[in-house]
């Protein structure tokens, strides 16, 4: 059993290893960081690193950063980044690295403190205590998994490169759901969304794990991410500077993406209730269900 | 010509001719000061001297018909005003013998004329009309005089100590044609002014940019607050100035409009406000079809306190108007050739340029002259001989000088050169401060403008005000301002930092454009570059022009060159750009989609939330259930249905 635990240990630092490995590499490369920090499915005018060093550099110089159309982040922020402006710059990127983990391990804590309040919540026997010869310790969703996915989700590393402040953001809300342990439709119907919502609220999937099984466009719904992905940069290539497509395009794929963040939601809260269905009508297991 | 006898006077106070200071009469003399001359105030005299009569004639008057004699100055022969020979009223004929002596008269009009190096030809028309007693703040104007009323009344009612209005329409090319004889100003329309500091200033401003644009039929009423800006260092006024009475009694409002053209809707007014329209003097030039048939003009007014006496202890307002042109001689007389496909000659003549002649002097005109700028170089022939020739402000430069009040009847002034085609001199002497502004990047994104200012002076560092006015809609990120000298960059801590002052404004969405001014010191013979990044923002599809894909025009930045004698040039370029723009058909497509995503979530939703799941059970698995029969609630038999289901409902 001491075995168990320290197997999950020792790969839960590998995970956060090469995370921290992965992105200090990444970083080494201004062409990546610099494409990415002008992105717009990655930066929004409220999230761009690129507004707020304009804005920490009125500051410094007296001119008010809030005086002007440039700058809309919050003061917090600035009085963060202030110090770390007479730094080198990969102070900074050492600064994003380490508040992406902290979110990483942040969602694993939440995991495993779910784990603890659901643990004598009944659950569907034959799915979810297959195992119940397995030890205590293995039979818990492993912590690490979790964050494992929201720190190798390409979305998350586009997003930490890009130095968005939505990481603070993000940060700030999971600082909030792990001391609160309550959970977050905004990342679909915000004004200015990006990845990083997307990237975010994903991570919270794997804590479900139990609801995954669940869902029935698992395949469908990773299909439209992955379409939007790749098709959201050729138009937006398309419209600002091949001049080839107009706005249509990239008003589409747009529209493509939030159907697929709402199908991936509506699925989830499909899951949810099905699954609760099946705790409490063990018998109904294998007859037909539906909706009435 | 005989010899003229003059005529030296004593008195306690001597009238004199207003242009050569011979004697005409004393303050004894003066009947009354009551008279209004044809151009303003005018005082009766019993008696005058050194003074020649012209021809009798009959003229109607305000007082009736009298016969009278224009009265000359016999030296100099400037119009002084008139003598009464017969009044026909009764009560008039005291004046019968007495003479009319005009207050001078306030107004000189001249032309000036530079054949540039690449060809083409300068014409600068001015007019000057000075008023007295109306330069201070909140005066009252008693007499307009030849002063135009409809810009008086606007000085007077919005308070402005001074007013500059530009109509531009092409680009001034420094580097060909050296820097213009007047401030030039950017493409568009250009206005500033200084107004009188009191609570209603920014009103002020406003009814002024509107009551200019109802004068001009200029779009100036688009000059609202998000093109409205105070420059901090650029503008300073023209009139006589000291910065701390200055600052503390007015302010500086700046707007232009780079897109705006210029057209003769705007060039009728403009005459309109000429003491002899078109009609007379050197404006009987001004041919609408060809000032626009050029590769550059700019029309401006300008209203100014300037200095009435040497030590300036009393000012007067004026109004200088003036308008130039570069016309190309070359192209309008290209013929085919043999050898080459065309040939052009720089030969002209005033009538050839402007299709029209000049007819006489105005008459209202004190001084009325045209002045041509001879080349240093070249053979070529002027005609007819100037009246007088004076030193220019080179060594080698020579003005000559005709007198349209002399010489008025059908001044056909032409120059020919001694030439088989023309030929371009590449030998261009390059003005000692000019610059070249670009913008950089490419798609609808983002970009950069990249400024390079070039200093040719050998030994000399030269302190420059760099301005730039840009629109809110390109979005400016002062860390990203680079500074190179001669292509090496400047950190902005080392003491070789050309930058010694800077003034930003950033600026803030859909109310106000960003500001930079830079007070930069050009090192001698280098080349200072000055790069700053920006953002392209997306507009809402209300805010576009109606030819969107034409793009925006943005203001020309200005140089002002503060040099040791406090002379300033200005230089100024304007550029175009594009933004991205929406599809304008799009405002259907985004309402329609955007509700059947919303309204997919919404069902979706719904749907899942309201809904309660049941299990399906066939008639053969009910054994299974038989025991738990109880617990549930709703058991439907369908049998009489048909149906060999039955549905099991659950509460949670």
């Amino acid at each position: 059993m001491s075995t168990a635990i320290e197997t999950k240990t020792r790969r839960r630092d590998l995970v956060f290893g090469i995370a921290f490995i992965t992105r200090i590499l990444l970083f080494q490369f201004s062409e990546i960081t610099n494409v990415l920090a002008s992105r717009v499915e990655v930066v929004t005018p409220v999230t761009s690193f690129t507004r707020l060093t304009e804005g920490l550099y009125l500051f410094q110089n007296g001119v008010p950063p809030y005086d002007g159309g440039v700058f809309h982040q919050a003061p917090l922020l600035l009085a963060f980044f202030q110090p770390l402006s007479y730094l080198p710059d990969q102070f900074t990127s050492l600064t994003y690295i380490l508040v992406d983990l902290l979110l990483g391990y942040l969602l694993s804590q939440i995991s495993r403190t779910k784990e603890q309040l659901y643990k004598d919540l009944p659950r569907v026997d034959d799915i979810e205590l297959i195992d119940d010869n397995k030890s205590e310790g293995e039979n818990e969703e492993p912590s690490w998994v979790v964050a494992g996915l929201y720190l190798f989700n390409p979305l998350t590393i586009a997003t930490c490169l890009s130095k968005s402040t939505i990481t603070f953001t993000n940060l700030a809300i999971a600082l909030g759901t792990f001391y609160s342990l309550k959970g977050g439709i905004m990342a679909v119907f915000k004004s200015y969304p990006s990845i990083g919502d997307a990237s975010f609220y994903l991570g919270f999937l794997p804590i479900y794990s139990e609801i995954v099984k669940y869902m029935r466009y698992n395949f469908f719904t990773t299909n439209i991410f992955l379409y939007s992905s790749v098709l959201a940069p050729i138009f937006y290539h398309l419209w600002i500077y091949a001049g080839s497509g107009n706005a249509n395009f990239f008003y589409a794929i747009t529209l493509v993406y939030s159907v697929g963040n709402i199908i991936l939601l509506v699925d989830a809260t499909f899951a949810m209730l099905r699954r609760e269905f099946d705790v409490w009508n063990p018998k109904l297991r294998y007859s037909e269900v539906m909706q009435r | 010509m005989g010899l003229t006898y003059r005529t030296y006077l004593e008195g306690s106070r001597v009238f004199g001719c207003s242009k050569c200071r011979t004697h005409l009469s004393t303050t004894e003399s003066i009947i009354s000061k009551a008279f209004q001359g044809q151009h303003g105030r005018a005082y009766l005299f019993d008696n005058v001297v050194n003074v020649e009569e012209g021809p009798s004639e009959d003229r109607h008057m305000t007082t009736g018909l009298h016969t009278v004699k224009d009265i000359s100055c016999s030296r100099c022969r400037a119009v002084l005003g008139w003598k009464y020979e017969k009044a026909y009223e009764q009560s008039q004929r005291y004046k019968e013998g007495r003479y009319i002596l005009e207050k001078q008269l306030l107004c000189e009009e001249s032309l000036t004329i530079k054949p540039l190096s690449d060809g083409k030809l300068l014409t600068h028309f001015q007019f000057s009309i000075q008023l007295e007693g109306a330069a201070r703040e909140g005066a009252r104007f008693n007499h307009y005089n030849l002063f135009p009323r409809a810009i008086g009344q606007i000085v007077q009612q919005y308070s402005a100590r001074e007013l500059h209005l530009t109509f531009t329409q092409g680009r001034w090319e420094y580097e060909k044609w050296g820097y213009p004889l007047s401030f030039s100003a950017g493409t568009g329309v250009e206005l500033w002014a200084w107004l009188w500091k009191n609570e209603k200033l920014d009103d002020n401003w406003k009814s002024l940019t509107n009551a200019l644009a109802g004068l001009f039929c200029a779009s100036l009423n688009f000059i609202d607050e998000t093109k409205t800006v105070q420059p901090q260092l650029s503008f300073r006024p023209e009139g006589p100035h000291n910065d701390t009475e200055l600052f503390d009694s007015a302010e500086l409002r700046s707007g232009s409009l780079p897109h705006e053209n210029v057209c003769t809707e705007n060039l009728t007014p403009w005459i309109k406000l000429l003491p002899c329209k078109s009609t007379a003097g050197i404006a009987s030039l001004l041919n609408g079809h060809e000032l626009y048939n050029s590769n550059f003009h700019s029309m401006s007014i300008n209203v100014r306190p300037i200095c009435q006496d040497s030590e300036c202890t009393h000012q007067k307002l004026e109004i200088l108007q003036t308008l130039s042109t570069v016309i190309n001689p070359v192209r309008n007389k290209e013929i085919r050739g043999i050898v080459e496909r065309f040939i052009g000659f720089s030969d002209w003549s005033l009538n050839e340029l402007y299709s029209r002649k000049i007819s006489r002097a105005c008459p209202l005109a004190k001084e009325s002259n045209l002045l041509l700028i001879i080349p240093e170089e070249g053979d070529f022939e002027i005609m007819p001989e100037a009246d007088q020739v004076i030193k220019g402000e080179t060594v080698n430069q020579n003005i000559a000088i005709y007198d349209l009040k002399k010489d008025p009847h059908n001044l056909e002034l032409s120059m020919k050169w001694n030439e088989s085609q023309f030929t371009y001199d590449n030998q261009v002497i390059l003005p000692r401060v000019f610059a070249h502004r670009y913008f950089s990047g490419y798609g609808q994104e983002r970009g950069g403008i990249k400024v390079n200012i070039f200093n040719k002076s050998p030994d000399l560092t030269i302190p420059i005000v760099y301005y730039d006015v840009i629109p809110w809609y390109l979005k400016l990120y002062l860390h990203t301002l680079k500074v190179k000298i001669n292509g090496v960059e400047v950190n902005s801590k080392s003491k070789d930092y050309p930058i010694k002052d800077l003034y930003y404004q950033p600026a803030v969405d859909r109310s106000r454009p960003a500001v930079i001014e830079a007070l930069i010191h050009l090192p001698s013979n280098s080349i200072t570059t000055l790069s700053i990044l920006f953002d392209k923002v997306f507009l809402k599809y209300t805010e576009h022009p109606p030819d969107p894909n034409r793009g925006f025009d943005v203001g020309p930045a200005v140089i002002t060159v503060i040099s040791s004698n406090e002379a300033e040039d200005n230089q100024k370029k304007a550029e175009g750009y594009g933004l991205p723009t929406p599809d304008f058909s799009m405002p259907y497509n985004v309402i329609t989609l955007t509700c059947t995503v919303l309204a997919l979530f919404f069902g979706s939703m719904f749907n899942l939330l309201t809904r309660q799941f049941v299990g399906l059970l066939t008639l053969n698995d009910e054994k299974i259930d038989e025991g738990k029969q109880d617990e549930n609630k709703d058991i439907v038999d369908r049998k009489n249905e048909g149906t060999e289901k039955q549905i099991l409902s659950e509460d949670k």
